[in-house]
């Protein structure tokens, strides 16, 4: 018997800092983990019906007793941390790119996936009721009257991604083309990556 | 400290001594495996009398405090000679091999011997020199991370600019690691700003690791109503007129 009673969920949690984002879900470890919270209940049921001496529970089997039942809520901390862990990383990812990348998506379990696009929807039909994106970030500098000035950017097109609106005006973005357009229209493509902003200061 | 924080419960896994009280039935697994205890029986399962055995901190509370199965002894990188060195200096040392959460484990310990029900008993003298000890390592922990360390580790997190700094950095306890990378971020941010200004988007940081993805234009709905390239340019021109006049 481990020394560790928690040492298989244990195994769950270095690996959560060592990844830049996340990984693989642990679909294999995790009916261990149920498997070893049922062992420690039928030990402690067990412990409880042997150590009884004149109906009260003798000392000598109370450390054991108290050690399995702890087990059990640690090993329930640690799966809610993994799973806390995994969630907060999955909604930060909603507002750096609405879309999970393919090969990031693998990592995820169905539940997560699914979560994500509940998440995502939840985050669209807000902004849209409130008329503000917390997808795409609206910066700006702001004019001493408390507007804000519109602050244009330079970007460059590699590969052709349709067309954005900047100020009631469409753009296309045909390949291999650059364009000067307000900040706010392009946030979101530039930081998915999807145009480059050229190192231009206006 | 919180429920969730996934370094907390990492820190609860480092193990400390401790001695048995009582005779604990079923925990002779407890002992290490070289032990050379005679008085206890190898082919028993119970852990014995004053027998010495190792325990994690998660199991401190509720067998060494709130119940006093176990006495717990203070570990070596915690023990009055060591605590003599760090107060002389202790920048010096690689905590890091002491402890990765020598910092964090050492208020826990301490925390866990002040808030015991069973100090209050003035007759348990093995618990009070245990609060006596305690509270001198509190002051000698305090002291020591927030003295000549914290200022060595953001005078490195601030000026390391692209240069290896793992050399110092392996020395350093989990928390020490956390302020350091929390100065290292702040600091190339500056630097960011300072070359490029604050207007500059960043690429998210999951797409610049991978292949970018490809969307096709009717996910934009780019194709309808989008003009020749020839009258794109004259607008782009225009609109660039617009902007030099306004500025």
């Amino acid at each position: 018997m481990s020394m560790n009673f928690t040492s298989t969920a244990s195994n769950l949690l270095p690996t959560l800092k060592r990844c830049t984002w996340l990984p693989q879900y642990h679909t294999s470890l995790l009916p261990q983990i149920y498997a070893e919270v049922q062992r420690h209940r039928e030990t402690c049921n067990q412990i409880y019906t042997s150590g009884q001496v004149d109906n009260t529970l003798s000392d000598s089997c109370k450390p054991i007793l108290q050690l399995h039942l702890q087990s059990i809520l640690r090993i329930k901390r640690i799966l809610l941390s993994y799973m806390n862990y995994r969630i907060n990383r999955i909604t930060d990812l909603v507002y750096e790119s609405s879309v999970i990348p393919e090969n990031f998506r693998s990592l995820l379990s169905g539940e997560e996936r699914t979560f994500n696009e509940c998440y995502n929807d939840l985050i669209s039909e807000y902004s849209d009721s409130i008329g503000v994106s917390f997808l795409e970030y609206s910066g700006g500098i702001r004019g001493g009257d408390g507007s804000t000035l519109p602050h244009f950017v330079e970007i460059q097109v590699e590969q052709e991604r349709g067309g954005v609106v900047d100020n009631g005006v469409e753009v296309g973005l045909e390949g291999g083309s650059r364009h000067w357009v307000r900040r706010e229209a392009v946030e979101g493509m530039v930081r998915r990556g999807e145009v480059e902003q050229r190192d231009v200061e206006v | 400290m919180g429920y969730y924080d996934i370094d907390d419960i990492l820190m609860e896994d480092e193990h400390v001594t401790a001695i048995a009280r009582i005779d604990c039935a079923s925990l002779a697994f407890l002992r290490p495996y070289n032990s050379t205890n005679t008085a206890a029986s190898t082919s028993s399962t119970t852990l014995m009398t004053n027998e010495k055995v190792s325990l994690p901190l998660w199991t401190l509370p509720f067998l060494c405090f709130d119940s006093r199965f176990f006495d717990v002894t203070l570990p070596k990188h915690f023990s009055d000679s060591f605590r003599k060195k760090l107060d002389a200096g202790g920048d010096s040392f690689n905590l890091r091999l002491k402890s990765p959460y020598f910092y964090s484990s050492g208020f826990l310990l301490c925390s866990l011997v002040s808030s015991s029900p069973s100090s209050r008993r003035s007759s348990d003298n093995r618990l009070t020199l245990l609060k006596k000890e305690c509270t001198l390592l509190l002051s000698v922990l305090k002291k020591t991370f927030i003295g000549s360390r914290l200022r060595k580790t953001l005078d490195w997190s601030l000026s390391f600019r692209d240069e290896d700094c793992t050399s110092y950095t392996s020395t350093l306890t989990t928390e020490e690691l956390t302020l350091f990378e929390i100065g290292a971020r702040a600091s190339l941010g500056y630097q960011e700003w300072k070359r490029k200004g604050s207007r500059f988007i960043q690429v998210s940081g999951i797409v610049k690791s991978k292949d970018r993805r490809v969307v096709s234009p009717e996910d934009k709905g780019g194709d309808k109503g989008v003009k020749q390239m020839g009258e794109f340019e004259e607008e782009e021109g225009k609109k660039r007129r617009r902007i030099e006049e306004r500025l």
